[in-house]
């Protein structure tokens, strides 16, 4: 056997010497007794290492085309921890290197009042019977525009008027600007003001002696986010409290910790970090809340002082999460008692929101993202199942990058566009689609026995800029020195057409970022 | 088998000839061609008697006949075309042979139809003159065929669908290219030019002066093309080193300095940044970092930072060093 | 001695001095000839004659009467006068035709810019149909011969003439292949197709304020990429008519950049067909160029098109 072995060249991991030995004096136990299995055996267990040239072994002489590139030495120290995601998440906004533009006018008080001013008018006129008032008061003040232009405020329609420092901070703090926008091509942040914006600051002005639940919807790059930026900013230059959640997937993507509330049916679940620093984002976005003071009593699981302010309030519960969440409510509480602002809630991608998120409840199923304390008490505002009662507005706007389908919100956006437009058909739902939720549509305030008093929310559908807006946009950049070229008729004419008919967007990459 | 029908065969086994080759009667046609030799010239002056000269022009004549009259004789150095005679005479150009009269035609048919657009327009011009009016009057340029108007040609350089970048934009993307993907190295130059316009304006070395007529430092960040081009250009090596193998003798490598065009030198520069930037770690994360690390590059070039200023010292050498063989010919000296 | 290098006046003589009879250079004759001898291997559609001479028919004795006006020659005479020369077939022709300028050499010419465009055979045609080896300088002084009776003016050329012009012509005129006119049709429309690598796009072109559909989307959603937007209308951008016309382009097939290229040859030629004046400007922005570069096919032997695989020792 040891002699099969050696004739099928697989060599013994025993010196040969001792092989043969052995084999004449003793028998070896771990080979088994037939020539065959010894083979095989021999030859799994004894692989040659040294003898002959190996199949991938380079002969000398050998040339081969593969040559091995090394990856060329980095030079400098590593980047500290956090470091990379702080350079991903930055924002800049502002450039010393631009221009500053002359004469640009400023998103204050002055000009917000212009705007309740056209609405005044346009109910004084309403009144008179000179037009019937509608829905959209920005609709019916359009007609008016050309004899008071200056005074509604609508002269300011296409052109870019420039945030206060006050709400550029608080902007900041409730994290409503994004990378992904050119903020940081100008010397300060400033605003395009569109037909759009301006009708949805009336409606926001409205809103302080009622409810405001909006849907902002629109094609990729139309300038939704943007437009809820506007709408906080009108919101904090009006004496506002401001809450935001600028990125739902933050919330339903189960990268926070959540926990299950007590004596919730269905069970709701908190998440206390993600509360805390929502807590610690409103109280640093909204600098009214230190010259309020708590005015109801809490049942809260610290002990608090009875005439501490909301800011100390807020801070509390920022600094430990394990309270915020109580503390947000006592927070909300307070927010809803007699005397107090106005509040705009707002959050970001919607279609997050409406599916089932990211967490796992014990069962191991996923929670709907309506069972998540936060985004049920969002819910409950947007739906109208409970109202904002010293006034506000609930904003939510639909986003398109990165967002999850939901046929549900689809269907029922496209319906409810369908109906302020006054159309014959609406849109039917399919028939063989599963996929629908009758939550979402709860939601949004339609849907059949559960739907509330208060209607199914408005939708604002946002399309491309006009061609007198783009122009605006363009003058502006090229005030600031970033557009190099002659603003004429042809130029927005091509850069309209090349957006795909004046998205916003795209009208800023073709004419800043991939044609310079 | 039977035998291949060969009709040639045939007629050559006739005992009955053709006609004589063309040969033989070569003689009878000789005198009827006039031939030439090798070495006899090519006009045809064959000895000329003293009057066998013809007469010559009428005006030739006429100041023969002059000087053997003594009268004033006509200026043989100036003659008049006899196109510009006709065209004073109006009875003559009736009469006129039908190939002056077709020339004279023609001429005026090729100014119809090449005229350019300022000859139309000033022609317009005159005739509006002519009715009575002023040469700043509208002109009524033919519009058949456009409907808003004809683009003036030639077009700016940049209309062409192939050239509608930047040179040294588009130079510099196809260096950045990798894998064929234009797209992603069209995008990469986007960022970098928008990092240029949004970075700091640069603080440069006097010990590395820039190319001659770059813009102030601060007015660099406004101008992102011109703010690469101006880092580029700087950098750039005028010469590359030519290694001419066994020149030198015993086999060694002579060195001769060989002068880079335009493109070429921008592009030995950029693949020195392309270089440094390799070399570089990236700060943050995401898919913009390989044109950032290049952004920071191009400004630390400009600041007079970067590495390849050294490079391009050496290539300034050893190009000085070695200009002694620039007059190296391969085939020796000649 | 060739006959075809004399000057034609020489060769004259030539003729007069040892052919009584009346030569006839009709090259269908010769081809008539020929055609009765078809057992000849051989790609050439007209062959030398192979025989030198008609056949002798001597005179028979007993009508002395009936050969009265006819010649006899105690000699075989060659059919062809240049039955000697090097190119038989060659001079024949030329002789021919230069018989034919001769002959209407008076007839009126017209300029040769306006006589009509004829592509005439190419000389290994001409080669082939010989079935000589005729040099290209040669054949080039048939093509001259050619060009000149070509001049002659189109409503009086000779029935002789255009039958001689026709032997020399391609069988298909290159000339007569001219692009069809794109119409605008009653709605204003113009449509027109362009390809590019492997995609082809069908746009219609209607006046109108901007707007651009590429397959029921907008621009934007249609192309990712500027570049390839810019480059879809590029015939509207360069002459200043972006805002003057709507364009509705069906594209299929290949990627977004031949989509998109294809889209740009397509406008431009229903551009032109708006407005014709816009030709030279379009041309010079590179819009009414068809780009034939496709994708190089994959060789046998080869990993890609050009492709080595790598050399392995042993």
């Amino acid at each position: 056997m040891a002699t099969n072995c050696i004739r099928c060249l697989a060599r013994p991991s025993l010196p040969p010497s001792f092989l043969v030995n052995a084999s004449s004096s003793l028998r070896i136990q771990s080979l088994p007794s037939t020539a065959s299995m010894g083979k095989r055996y021999a030859s799994k267990l004894n692989r040659p290492t040294t003898n002959g040239p190996r199949k991938n072994e380079k002969v000398k002489g050998q040339k081969t085309l593969r040559i091995k590139k090394k990856p060329p030495p980095k030079t400098g120290k590593p980047p500290q921890p956090g470091e990379r995601k702080a350079m991903r998440k930055r924002i800049v906004l502002s450039n010393t290197n631009a221009l500053e533009v002359p004469g640009m006018r400023e998103l204050d008080k002055g000009l917000v009042g212009e705007w309740e001013m056209g609405i005044r008018d346009a109910r004084r006129q309403a009144e008179e019977g000179h037009w019937v008032l509608e829905g959209a008061l920005g609709m019916v003040a359009k007609e008016g525009a050309k004899e008071g232009e200056a005074k509604n405020g609508e002269g300011v329609i296409g052109q870019v008027v420039a945030l206060q420092g006050q709400t550029v901070d608080s902007l900041r703090a409730v994290e409503a600007f994004k990378t992904t926008q050119g903020w940081g091509f100008f010397r300060r942040p400033g605003l395009l003001i569109r037909e759009e914006s301006v009708m949805l600051s009336r409606k926001l002005i409205q809103a302080e002696q009622g409810n405001l639940r909006l849907v902002i919807d629109g094609e990729r790059g139309t300038g939704k986010s943007l437009l809820l930026l506007h709408a906080m900013a009108t919101a904090f230059v009006r004496g506002w409290i401001v809450i935001n959640i600028p990125e739902a997937q933050e919330v339903t993507n189960a990268m926070n910790d959540y926990a299950p509330l007590p004596n919730t049916n269905p069970t709701l679940f908190t998440q206390p970090t993600y509360t805390a620093t929502l807590l610690s984002r409103i109280n640093k976005a909204n600098p009214i809340l230190a010259d309020m003071e708590i005015s109801l009593t809490h049942s809260l699981p610290i002990p608090i002082q009875s005439n501490i302010s909301l800011s100390r309030l807020c801070e509390l519960g920022a600094r430990d999460p394990d309270v915020a969440w109580p503390i947000f409510q006592a927070f909300w509480a307070e927010l809803m008692a007699e005397g107090m602002p106005p509040v705009l809630l707002s959050l970001d991608g919607l279609s997050n929101i409406m599916r089932e998120s990211m967490y796992l409840a014990p069962d191991t199923s996923k929670v709907h993202a309506h069972d998540l304390a936060l985004i049920d008490h969002f819910v409950n505002y947007l739906s109208g199942k409970r109202r904002l009662e010293n006034g506000g507005a609930v904003l939510a706007a639909a986003s398109r990058s990165h967002a999850p389908t939901s046929k549900s919100m689809e269907l029922v956006l496209k319906q409810l566009v369908e109906l302020q437009k006054g159309e014959e058909e609406i849109t039917e739902k399919d028939p063989f689609e599963k996929s629908y939720d009758d939550r979402v549509e709860w939601a949004l305030g339609v849907g059949s026995e559960k739907a509330t008093k208060a209607g199914p929310v408005e939708v604002l559908k946002l399309k491309g800029l006009s061609k007198k807006e783009a122009r605006g946009l363009m003058e502006y950049w090229a005030k600031s020195g970033v557009l190099r070229k002659k603003v004429d008729e042809k130029e927005v004419a091509e850069k309209w057409a090349l957006a795909g008919n004046g998205v916003v967007a795209e009208i800023e990459r073709g004419a800043l970022r991939m044609r310079i | 088998m039977p035998p291949r029908l060969n009709i040639f065969g045939v007629s050559r086994s006739l005992a009955i000839r053709p006609r004589p080759s063309i040969a033989s009667h070569q003689s009878r046609i000789l005198p009827v061609v006039s031939q030439r030799g090798f070495a006899d010239e090519k006009d045809p002056n064959l000895s000329k008697g003293p009057n066998e000269a013809g007469l010559g022009h009428v005006s030739e004549e006429a100041a023969d006949l002059g000087r053997v009259m003594g009268e004033t004789q006509p200026d043989l150095g100036q003659g008049t075309p006899v196109q510009d005679i006709l065209k004073r005479d109006e009875e003559g150009r009736d009469k006129a042979p039908a190939v002056i009269k077709e020339e004279i035609d023609s001429i005026k048919a090729d100014a119809a139809e090449s005229t350019s657009f300022a000859n139309l327009l000033a022609l317009g011009q005159i005739e509006n003159i002519a009715t009575g009016g002023h040469g700043t009057d509208p002109v009524n340029v033919d519009t058949v065929g456009h409907k808003y108007g004809l683009p003036e040609l030639p077009l700016p350089k940049n209309s062409n669908l192939k050239y509608r970048y930047d040179p040294i934009v588009s130079q510099v993307t196809n260096l950045l290219m990798k894998d064929g993907k234009l797209g992603v190295a069209q995008r990469n130059m986007s960022f970098i030019l928008n990092h240029l316009r949004t970075a700091p304006p640069p603080v440069p070395n006097p010990a590395r002066p820039l190319v001659p007529g770059s813009p102030a430092p601060n007015h660099l960040p406004l101008d992102p093309i011109g703010y690469l081009t101006v880092a580029i250009d700087s950098v750039a090596p005028l010469l590359r080193i030519r290694s001419q193998r066994g020149a030198a003798g015993g086999g060694a490598a002579l060195q001769i300095p060989v002068p880079l065009g335009l493109r070429q030198r921008r592009r030995q520069a950029v693949q020195w940044i392309l270089d440094a930037a390799n070399k570089k770690k990236s700060r943050g994360s995401g898919r913009n970092q390989f044109a950032l690390r290049f952004a920071d590059e191009l400004i630390n070039v400009v600041e007079g930072k970067s590495s390849v200023w050294e490079k391009r010292q050496v290539v300034h050498k050893t190009g000085t060093s070695a200009r002694a063989n620039l007059s190296y010919r391969p085939g020796g000296r000649r | 001695m060739k006959v075809a290098w004399l000057p034609v006046s020489i060769r004259e003589g030539l003729r007069c001095a040892y052919s009584p009879r009346p030569t006839v250079f009709n090259s269908p004759m010769r081809r008539c000839v020929l055609s009765t001898s078809s057992n000849q291997f051989s790609t050439s559609t007209r062959l030398r004659a192979g025989i030198a001479a008609p056949e002798i028919q001597f005179k028979e004795e007993g009508d002395g009467r009936d050969g009265e006006g006819k010649i006899f020659y105690a000699r075989l005479l060659p059919e062809s006068p240049s039955y000697f020369t090097a190119q038989p077939a060659f001079t024949d022709d030329l002789l021919a035709l230069q018989d034919l300028v001769r002959k209407y050499s008076r007839l009126p010419v017209v300029k040769p810019s306006e006589a009509p465009r004829v592509a005439w055979r190419s000389l290994a045609e001409y080669r082939n149909m010989v079935g000589e080896s005729v040099k290209a300088s040669k054949y080039h002084k048939v093509v001259e011969v050619l060009r000149r009776l070509n001049l002659i003016h189109p409503s009086l050329i000779p029935h002789d003439v255009t039958k001689a012009l026709n032997e020399y012509k391609r069988d298909v005129n290159p000339f007569q292949n001219v692009p069809k006119i794109i119409p605008v049709d009653e709605f204003g429309r113009a449509c027109a197709i362009g390809r590019r690598k492997t995609s082809s796009a069908k746009v219609y072109v209607v006046e109108g304020n901007g707007e651009v559909l590429v397959n029921g989307k907008t621009l934007a959603e249609a192309f990712g990429r500027i570049h390839d937007r810019e480059s879809a209308i590029w015939a509207l951008k360069a002459t200043d008519r972006i805002d003057k016309y709507n364009v509705f382009a069906l594209t299929r097939g290949g990627g977004t950049t031949g989509q998109a290229e294809a889209v740009t040859l397509a406008v431009g030629k229903a551009l032109l067909a708006h407005e014709p004046a816009l030709k030279p400007a379009l041309r010079r922005a590179g819009c009414i160029t068809r780009d034939p570069r496709r994708v190089e096919r994959k060789k046998p032997g080869h990993v890609k098109a050009r492709k080595m695989p790598a050399w392995v020792k042993r």
